[in-house]
C-alpha cells in the first residue's frame, strides 16, 4: 500500500501566493480529480509533488518518506503535462526505450495496442507532434511505464472528440487491469465527473473541497419553487448559488438539509458536480446574505 | 541504484557527441585550409605540419566539456521526468565526465605523441612538455606525468566549464544573455585596469603576488619547473568547483518558459 | 440496457436499476451473461468501483451472480421477482403522483377512473 502525503505545501513567485498551505492524500488505488480554474495553482502542486520545482515550504511523503531528491520514491510517478520536457530532437522509440530503462520497465503490448489504436507515427521525433499528438504520446508513456502515481495534467489537450473517448475508455482498461492512483488535474468537469472518485478543488492556491465524489453529491442539492416558499426553506442553509426565471427561484445547496417539512410547492433534487464547481469557484456572495433580508 | 543507469544515458549522449567534435575539428583546421588552398591555387604553402600543429584538440576538449556543461538543462528536464534526482544526476554526469576526460586525454596525448611529434619534430607540445618534462630524467616517467598533468588540466577546464554552464542555467534565457554580454565586458574592464595600474608601478614587479605565481607554477632559481606545486593547486582548484558544481546541481529546478 | 445518466441520482443506485431494467424488459436474459464491470465502465466512463457497487446491489437483491472466472450472470426467476417488486411499488411511484397531479387540476375520482379506463381501451 502506497500513500502520496502532501503536508503544508505553500509556494510564492514573487509576492503572488500560487499555492497556500495545501494538505492532501492521495490513497491507493483512487482516481483523483483534481479541478480548478486556470492559474488555481494545480499544475504548480502536480510540478511541486514530482520535485520538478521547489516548494517554499512544506514536504511531499510517499509512505513517509520524503520525495525530494529520492530516487526510489520519484521512480513511483509520472506526470504528464503540458510542458514537454523531451528534446524536440529525439525519435520517439529512443524517448520510450530511455525512460523505459530509467523507470524499469514499459507495457509494450498496451503500447503496441495504444499507438495502433491512436494511429500515432512511432518513427518521428518528438518536436514534429502535433498539439494532439504530443499529449497522446505522452499519455501513452504515463500508461504504460510501472509508476503506482500516474498524475495527468490537462491530458485531453488538443485532443478530438474521438480520441478523447478513447483515452477515457484506455483509462479504465489499464485502470482495471493495473489498479493504481491517478490524478487528473483538468478543467473538463462532465468529462471525468464520473470517472473520478475523489474531487480536490482548488481556487486561488487554496484547497477548497477535498472528498469523495459520491459524498460530494449527496450534498448537493436544487431547491426550486416559488421564489418566496424557496427562500424560507432555505434559510440558514449553506446556499452557494442560485438561479431565477421569473418568479420561480432554484437555490442550490451544498451540505445537509435539516428535517425542516418540504412545502409541497417546493421541489427538491440533486445538480452535478460541474455546477458545484462553477458555484464553489465563483466566490458566490449574496446567497446567504440575501435569505437574511 | 539508479547511477549507473543514468551513466549509461549521459555517456551515450555525450560520447557521441565528443566524437562528432573531434570529427569537425579536423575539418575545420586539416580538410578545409587544404580545400582553399586548393581552390586559391596555392597549395604549396599549404603544410600539413602547421595545420596539426594549430590544431588545439585539448583546448577543443575543454570548450566541448563546457557546452555539454551549459546543455544540462536539457538533461535535467529528460532525467526529472523519469524521476531521477538532482544528486544522482550529479554522481552520474561526474562519473561520464570523469570517463570522457579519460578517453580524451588519451586521444590528445596519443595525438601528441605519436602524431604531431614525429610530423613536426616538436617537443613542446602542451604545457607539460614546454616547462615541467625537464624535471624527470626518466622519459617514461615523464610521460606518465604528463598523462596526469594533461588529465588533470582537462578535469580543471571541465570543472569550470561546469561551474559557468550550471550556474547560468539556473537563470532564463533572457538573464543568460545579459550574464553573457555583461560579464566579459566587465571582467575585460577590471583586467584592463588592474594590468595597467600593475605595468605602471614597478613596485609590483617583485611583490608577493609575482612570488606566488612563480611558487604556484613550480619555478626553481635553476630556472627548472617542478610539477608539483601546480598539481596541488589544480586538485585544490577541482575539490572547490566540485562542491560549487554540487550546490548548483542542487538548485535546479523547471523554468517557467 | 440503454444507460443513460443523470445528476440527480447517485451513479451507482443508477447502474443497479439499469441492471434491473435491462432485466426486466429481457434485454439480459436469465441464466445469461451481463457485461462485466470493465465493460460498463469503459462504456459509460464510469469509475468501475462505482459499477462494482451498483452491479453488488443487483448481487444483494440475487437477481445477478458472480461465476468465478466466468462474469456476472443472470439469476434465474430474476425477471419474475423484479416485475413483481415494481408491482409492489407501483401505487408509491405511480399513483401517489397520479392522485396529486389530477387533484391539482381538479379532476374527480369518477373522471379520473374514467380516463384510466380509456386508457386501456387504447
Amino acid at each position: 500500500m502506497s500513500i502520496l502525503e502532501v503536508s503544508h505545501i505553500s509556494k510564492s513567485f514573487g509576492s503572488k501566493h500560487v499555492l497556500s498551505d495545501i494538505n492532501l492524500t492521495f490513497e491507493e488505488n483512487k482516481i483523483y480529480g483534481l479541478l480548478g480554474r486556470n492559474g488555481a495553482g494545480k499544475s504548480t502542486l502536480l510540478s511541486v509533488i514530482t520535485d520538478r520545482n521547489f516548494a517554499n515550504n512544506g514536504e511531499v511523503k510517499i509512505d513517509s518518506e520524503d520525495v525530494r531528491d529520492n530516487d526510489s520514491k520519484l521512480g513511483m510517478m509520472y506526470l504528464m503535462s503540458e510542458v514537454n520536457l523531451y528534446s524536440n530532437g529525439s525519435k520517439l522509440t529512443q524517448i520510450i526505450k530511455d525512460s523505459e530503462s530509467l523507470y524499469g520497465g514499459f507495457n509494450h503490448e498496451l503500447a503496441d495496442r495504444l499507438i495502433k489504436e491512436f494511429g500515432l507515427d512511432i518513427n518521428q521525433k518528438f518536436g514534429k507532434l502535433s498539439t494532439g499528438y504530443n499529449s497522446i504520446f505522452k499519455l501513452i508513456l504515463a500508461l504504460c511505464l510501472p509508476v503506482q502515481f500516474v498524475l495527468l495534467d490537462e491530458p485531453v489537450l488538443g485532443l478530438d472528440a474521438n480520441h478523447r473517448e478513447l483515452f477515457y475508455s484506455e483509462l479504465i482498461q489499464s485502470y482495471s487491469d493495473n489498479p493504481r492512483t491517478f490524478i487528473i488535474s483538468t478543467h473538463l468537469i462532465e468529462e471525468v465527473a464520473n470517472i473520478i472518485s475523489d474531487v480536490i478543488v482548488l481556487d486561488q492556491g487554496r484547497v477548497i473541497l477535498n472528498q469523495p465524489v459520491e459524498d460530494v453529491l449527496a450534498k448537493n442539492h436544487s431547491v426550486v419553487g416559488p421564489e418566496k416558499d424557496v427562500k424560507q426553506y432555505t434559510k440558514g442553509l449553506n446556499v452557494i448559488g442560485h438561479d431565477m426565471i421569473g418568479n420561480i427561484r432554484a437555490n442550490y445547496v451544498y451540505g445537509d438539509l435539516d428535517d425542516r417539512v418540504l412545502p409541497d410547492t417546493v421541489q427538491l433534487s440533486n445538480f452535478d458536480l460541474q455546477k458545484l464547481f462553477i458555484f464553489l469557484t465563483n466566490q458566490y456572495e449574496g446567497g446567504t446574505d440575501n435569505e437574511d433580508k | 541504484m539508479k547511477t549507473n543507469k543514468v551513466t549509461k544515458f549521459l555517456f551515450r549522449k555525450q560520447i557521441i557527441g565528443l566524437g562528432e567534435m573531434y570529427v569537425l575539428l579536423f575539418a575545420a583546421f586539416l580538410v578545409l585550409p587544404f580545400i582553399f588552398s586548393l581552390i586559391s591555387g596555392s597549395l604549396s604553402d599549404y603544410s600539413l605540419a602547421d595545420q596539426m600543429r594549430g590544431t588545439w584538440v585539448t583546448a577543443a576538449f575543454g570548450i566541448y566539456m563546457f557546452a555539454i556543461s551549459t546543455v544540462s538543462y536539457e538533461n535535467f528536464k529528460f532525467l526529472i521526468q523519469n524521476g531521477v534526482s538532482r544528486p544522482t544526476f550529479f554522481n552520474s554526469q561526474i562519473i561520464v565526465n570523469g570517463l570522457l576526460i579519460l578517453i580524451g586525454n588519451t586521444f590528445n596525448l596519443a595525438y601528441q605523441y605519436l602524431v604531431l611529434m614525429p610530423l613536426v619534430h616538436a617537443k613542446n607540445t602542451n604545457i607539460f612538455m614546454s616547462s615541467y618534462v625537464g624535471y624527470f630524467h626518466n622519459p617514461f616517467v615523464g610521460f606518465i606525468f604528463n598523462y596526469l598533468f594533461s588529465g588533470l588540466l582537462l578535469m580543471v577546464g571541465a570543472l569550470s566549464g561546469m561551474v559557468i554552464g550550471n550556474f547560468l542555467t539556473l537563470f532564463s534565457k533572457f538573464i543568460q544573455r545579459i550574464i553573457l554580454i555583461v560579464t566579459p565586458i566587465v571582467g575585460y574592464i577590471t583586467v584592463a585596469y588592474t594590468a595597467s595600474r600593475v605595468i605602471l608601478d614597478d613596485r609590483f614587479q617583485m611583490t608577493w603576488v609575482a612570488n606566488f605565481a612563480k611558487f604556484i607554477l613550480g619555478y626553481r632559481s635553476t630556472g627548472a619547473y617542478d610539477p608539483f606545486p601546480m598539481i596541488v593547486t589544480i586538485v585544490i582548484m577541482s575539490v572547490v568547483m566540485l562542491l560549487i558544481v554540487r550546490y548548483l546541481f542542487s538548485k535546479k529546478q523547471l523554468k517557467r518558459e | 440496457m440503454k444507460f443513460e445518466f443523470n445528476s440527480s441520482e447517485p451513479i451507482y443506485r443508477q447502474v443497479a436499476e439499469q441492471i434491473e431494467d435491462a432485466i426486466a424488459s429481457g434485454g439480459f436474459e436469465e441464466g445469461g451473461q451481463i457485461p462485466s464491470t470493465t465493460e460498463i465502465s469503459k462504456e459509460f466512463h464510469i469509475n468501475p468501483a462505482t459499477v462494482l457497487k451498483g452491479m453488488n446491489i443487483a448481487v444483494s437483491k440475487n437477481l445477478i451472480e458472480k461465476r468465478r472466472g466466468l462474469g456476472m450472470f443472470v439469476q434465474a426467476g430474476a425477471r419474475k421477482r423484479i416485475l413483481s417488486e415494481k408491482r409492489s411499488d407501483f401505487f408509491d411511484d405511480f399513483v401517489e403522483n397520479l392522485v396529486r397531479e389530477a387533484q391539482n387540476l381538479n379532476i374527480s375520482e369518477d373522471e379520473l377512473l374514467a380516463l384510466v379506463k380509456r386508457g386501456y381501451q387504447q
